[in-house]
């Protein structure tokens, strides 16, 4: 098995997230009502034309910035013909020739994968199956999609997943997309072939259809490299086909065989004009491009010199990382505010089931949090129990911390009647406390804390059980 | 070229439309003749000429990223030939 | 009164001086239709009252009854391109130039019988039947847009609405004896006009009178938001038809061959002459590619028609087929739905476009488009205008040519080549053959220069009278 190298190219299609369709001005929108957000356009009524929207050429040019592609001076878009329900106009208006990015790529693992091409399209409608028949809606049909196809620079499927992870990150940044492949704005399509080692030449490949998931791209194309290696290393040999991934079986099976090849037809559109893209377009493109990845990691661990795995899980995040930037404004404590957004908040948003951009908190919230902390007004059970309200609900921080009664109770005082009470109540503890066992204590610690409901600030506590107990003795 | 019945059926198959042996029959020669016109064309001198890709003195013609719901989706419903709720209803698709 | 006899504009004039009003012109024209129609079969639907209008406009054309083309989607209104495959279609929505008439406050009479998808130089292969031509009831009224020409050739209607892709607007117009003009492509939107071959489709308007020609052109043309094809322009002014001494105009000298007929060739000349007489300079031209153009057009127009019909597929609207699997849905609607010649022509283009072929047909033709285009470019250096018989004959019998397709493509060999070069061309009537039927006169225009051509119509018109003829029976 070692003897093969596996040959991977990937084929994405993204959902740009637009306001309205690509060819007419019908909402981009998700989930809503079948068929509500049509019109003769992009349900293909007889006598209709496409008009270009202007913000679909917009994404895809920082799209492909981004992806470090050069820029088409000039294209057209062409007409794909295919017959399918789901096709209103029974072709696909798409780019062949020209697409408007080109050459470029993704670095991973200090190695540029290359990207062959980068083009505008439109998406079908979306077909349900039921047992007697099948169920055509089309608010999607003319949803603008960017096609990202790879060479076939891939040779494993741990960096397919490290490619498709990074080329989803670089399209969040930039906003073009959500990316979200539950909800198929993201789709991804493979194709892998074996070569011996040390062959230039490629093998037969094989398409792998029907990923949900980037861990299931990664768990078809082990399965296929594995499978088409088995078949080889018996002498027998693979055939170009398609193949499902099968995600409850974890295996890919041979999808029914087309019965023609196909035959698109690709001509130009002759109902949309030729487009060119100038100079200081793609400039102007180039200076308004958010920071990137490559450009974040670099800042994160030479500027706020983050550990490398903090660095990760923020930049990981669009939203998270940016809430961390921003919390950082005037401050110089990176680290430990990095050790917030990716803990406790990051525990309170995920109690809540939300994410960054549902979250009400504001930077400036965490910091006030953090602070009271480092001054003893809050001790981090109280934290935790702010930080839970307010990401659902925002509003001042000192409020929240009156109206639930969190502040700290450092004052000995209020804490003498807890500790004596604590020390009658306990008493194996304190019989091994003077056995000499000193953990006890925190035991006893433990008993004050939950009759002052999380606010005595242990410390404190520690300190007047100690005293108390060690007066005892004498 | 000699148009053949093999590709008379093979266009027929791509174009989705069902040819009888009859029919067949009948447009065979006439798409023959047909093809063997337009190949008049290959008289013409084409070197260095460029094709005419998109036959509109318009460019870079843009609509603006604004939503502009059709006031008549009820109309578009009401010619779908076969539906359920709102869907176009179709023979099951086998992939 | 007569109406009948009247252009549109005198028709409008006398609405404003309220002479007439909208619902006694409405009716005249119906009744005409209820009347006339069964023996023409030029009309495929009509209205028994007027489309709603703008009852306040102030356009020369305000309360005109017009005809459209049954390929031009009307709100409401089945919409079928004379095709099976579309019968129970009712448009959801209007066209963009039948939105114009109706702010122009033109009253729509009906649709007109057409060729199916405007394929077809004869309206023969109409699923509704053929459209007889009104001089001679047993010949073609040419095609596509026969039915849009017959009505006013008849009288059913002052002004009608046709298409042109190769010739779907003048032959029928040369046919029928009235002028007809397919505009510069991209002057008028084609949004809502059911698409055949998309770089080449113009609507564009029918009438006897040059000036009503003129007036419906300034109504439908302009720039659309719904049409990246279509240009701006500045309306045309009224006509001036003083004086044409100067004038410059080209005679292709590749458009007098073999094959054209003797009657078409002396009426020509006649009007060369004429046009000579009063001061213009007759010039010898040359558009050398003029034979290859019937092929170059067949190639690309069928290639686009394949792909633009492919969504009249059984899935969305129109008829389907009963069948039991979804390619049967596909394999069946479209063999029952689509006629014959609409199957040649799909099959055509699918092949000129599939892998293998398409660099030697589709591309090659792409590249003959340029140098037609490059034809007209340098002969327009030489000449104002040019003018060519609209058609090598005059109206042809009912089954002539049906089937003997290629020999009905070669009756547009005029007609094609400004089509391929997206130039303005208007069709005139200028005298009849010994046979008592009508020859037209095509005058082509450099791109938007359908003033001029109006202008030298005007001034014809103006001197002439065999516009002003009316088939007897329709008197």
């Amino acid at each position: 098995m070692n003897n093969f190298e596996p040959v991977i190219g990937l084929e994405v299609h993204i959902q740009l997230n637009t306001e309205t369709k690509i060819f007419c001005s019908c909402p981009n929108s998700f989930g809503d009502e079948p068929n509500t957000n049509i019109c003769p356009v992009c349900v293909g009524l007889p006598g209709v034309l496409p008009v270009f929207n202007q913000r679909v050429l917009d994404l895809g040019i920082a799209v492909s910035l981004g992806l470090n592609c050069r820029i088409a001076k000039e294209f057209i878009f062409e007409r794909k013909n295919y017959f399918y329900p789901d096709l209103p106009k029974d072709y696909q208006i798409s780019q062949y020739m020209v697409p408007l990015g080109s050459d470029g790529f993704i670095e991973i693992n200090s190695r540029k994968i290359k990207i062959k091409r980068v083009h505008m399209e439109e998406d079908a409608g979306k077909l349900i199956h039921t047992q007697n028949g099948s169920l055509v809606d089309f608010n999607r049909a003319g949803v603008p999609l960017l096609e990202i196809v790879s060479e076939p620079d891939i040779f494993s499927a741990q960096e397919a997943y490290q490619y498709l992870n990074e080329l989803k990150l670089t399209i969040q940044y930039i906003g073009a997309s959500s990316c979200d492949m539950e909800k198929g704005f993201l789709r991804c399509d493979a194709n892998v072939s074996l070569r011996r080692q040390g062959d230039k030449e490629l093998g037969v490949k094989v398409e792998v259809k029907n990923m949900n998931s980037f861990k299931a791209v990664r768990d078809a194309l082990s399965y296929e490299i594995k499978r088409q290696a088995n078949v080889l290393s018996k002498g027998g040999r693979i055939y170009q086909e398609t193949r499902l991934w099968e995600e409850n079986k974890q295996k890919t099976i041979v999808m029914r065989s087309k019965e023609e090849a196909h035959d698109y037809r690709y001509f130009p559109e002759p109902d949309l004009v030729r487009f060119f893209v100038s100079d200081s377009q793609i400039e102007n493109a180039e200076q308004s491009l958010p920071e990137l990845p490559p450009a974040k990691r670099k800042k994160f661990r030479e500027f706020y010199k983050l550990r490398e795995k903090d660095s990760e899980v923020l930049i990981s995040n669009p939203k998270a990382a940016a809430f961390f930037e921003q919390a950082c404004r005037n401050r110089d404590d990176f680290q430990n505010i990095a050790n917030w957004v990716i803990g406790p908040l990051q525990e309170a948003l995920n109690t809540s089931s939300i994410g960054f951009e549902e979250a009400k908190i504001k930077p400036a919230d965490l910091l006030k949090i953090i602070d009271m902390v480092a001054d003893g007004g809050l001790n981090n059970i109280a934290a935790k129990n702010v930080l839970a309200e307010v990401v659902n609900t925002g509003g001042d921080i000192s409020e929240i911390v009156e109206k639930k009664n969190l502040r700290q109770v450092s004052d000995e005082s209020s804490l003498e009647e807890f500790a004596r009470q604590a020390i009658e109540e306990s008493p194996k503890a304190v019989k091994d406390f003077y056995s000499g066992k000193e953990n006890a204590i925190m035991f006893l610690v433990g008993v004050v804390m939950r009759k002052s409901k999380g606010r005595a600030n242990p410390k404190i506590v520690k300190g007047v059980i100690e005293r108390r107990l060690k007066n005892a003795q004498s | 070229m000699k148009l053949d019945k093999k590709t008379v059926k093979y266009i027929a198959n791509l174009a989705r439309i069902e040819l009888s042996g009859e029919e067949a029959a009948y447009f065979e020669p006439q798409m023959q003749r047909i093809i063997e016109y337009v190949e008049k064309i290959n008289g013409l001198n084409l070197e260095g000429i460029k094709p005419v890709l998109s036959f509109s003195p318009n460019t870079n013609v843009f609509r603006p990223d604004q939503i502009q719901r059709f006031e008549n989706t009820e109309g578009l419903i009401a010619n779908f030939p076969q539906k359920q709720d709102r869907f176009v209803k179709v023979p099951k698709v086998i992939e | 009164m007569d109406l009948h006899k009247l252009s549109g504009w005198e028709i409008a004039g006398k609405i404003k001086a309220k002479k007439l009003s909208f619902e006694e012109v409405f009716d005249y024209f119906h009744n005409r239709i209820i009347k006339f129609n069964p023996q023409l079969n030029a009309v495929v639907r009509w209205f028994d009252k007027p489309l709603e209008f703008n009852r306040n406009s102030d356009s020369p054309l305000a309360g005109v009854p017009i005809v459209i083309k049954d390929n031009i989607c009307l709100k409401g209104k089945e919409t079928t391109c004379a095709s099976r495959i579309l019968k129970g279609f009712v448009s959801p929505y209007d066209s963009t130039v039948v939105q114009k008439l109706k702010n122009a406050g033109l009253q729509i009479l009906g649709a007109a019988n057409m060729d199916e998808f405007a394929f077809g130089s004869s309206c023969e292969t109409s699923c509704y039947g053929p459209v007889k031509n009104p001089w001679d009831k047993t010949r073609v009224p040419g095609g596509s847009s026969g039915g849009s020409a017959a009505v006013v050739s008849a009288g059913l209607s002052p002004v009608s609405l046709g298409s042109d892709t190769g010739g779907s607007i003048r032959q029928p117009a040369s046919f029928c004896g009235v002028c007809g003009l397919k505009p510069t492509y991209g002057k008028v939107s084609r949004y809502g006009l059911i698409a055949f071959g998309s770089s080449f489709d113009q609507i564009g308007p029918f009438s006897r009178d040059i000036q009503d020609c003129l007036y419906l052109l300034n109504i439908i043309s302009g720039k659309d938001p719904k049409d990246s094809t279509s240009v701006q322009a500045e309306p045309l002014k009224n006509l001036s038809v003083q004086d044409i001494s100067g004038l410059c105009i080209g005679v292709p000298k590749e458009y007098f061959i073999e094959g054209l007929s003797e009657d078409v060739d002396k009426t020509i000349r006649q009007a060369l002459s004429f046009f000579k007489n009063n001061g213009a300079v007759i010039k010898e031209i040359s558009l050398p590619s003029t034979e290859y153009s019937v092929a170059v057009y067949y190639i690309l127009a069928s290639s686009e028609a394949s792909s633009n019909l492919s969504r009249f597929d059984g899935i969305k609207y129109g008829h389907r087929e009963k069948a039991e699997s979804l390619s049967e849905v596909y394999f069946k609607t479209r063999a029952k739905g689509f006629g014959r010649e609409a199957k040649r022509r799909i099959m055509l283009g699918t092949f000129s476009l599939s892998s293998g072929y398409y660099e030697a047909y589709y591309l090659k033709a792409l590249k003959a488009r340029q140098l037609i285009k490059e034809d007209f470019k340098a002969a327009f250096k030489k000449c104002d205008l040019m003018i060519t018989p609209t058609s090598p004959t005059a109206a042809f019998k009912i089954g002539e040519k049906l089937d003997n397709p290629l020999s009905m493509y070669l009756s547009d060999i005029f007609t094609i080549s400004a089509s391929l070069a997206g130039l303005p061309a208007l069709s005139v009537p200028c005298g009849f053959t010994s046979q008592g039927l009508p020859v037209g006169m095509q005058i082509i225009g450099n791109y938007f220069q359908e003033e001029m051509l109006f202008n030298l119509a005007g001034f014809y018109q103006k001197n002439t009278d065999w516009h002003k003829k009316i088939p007897q029976e329709y008197e």
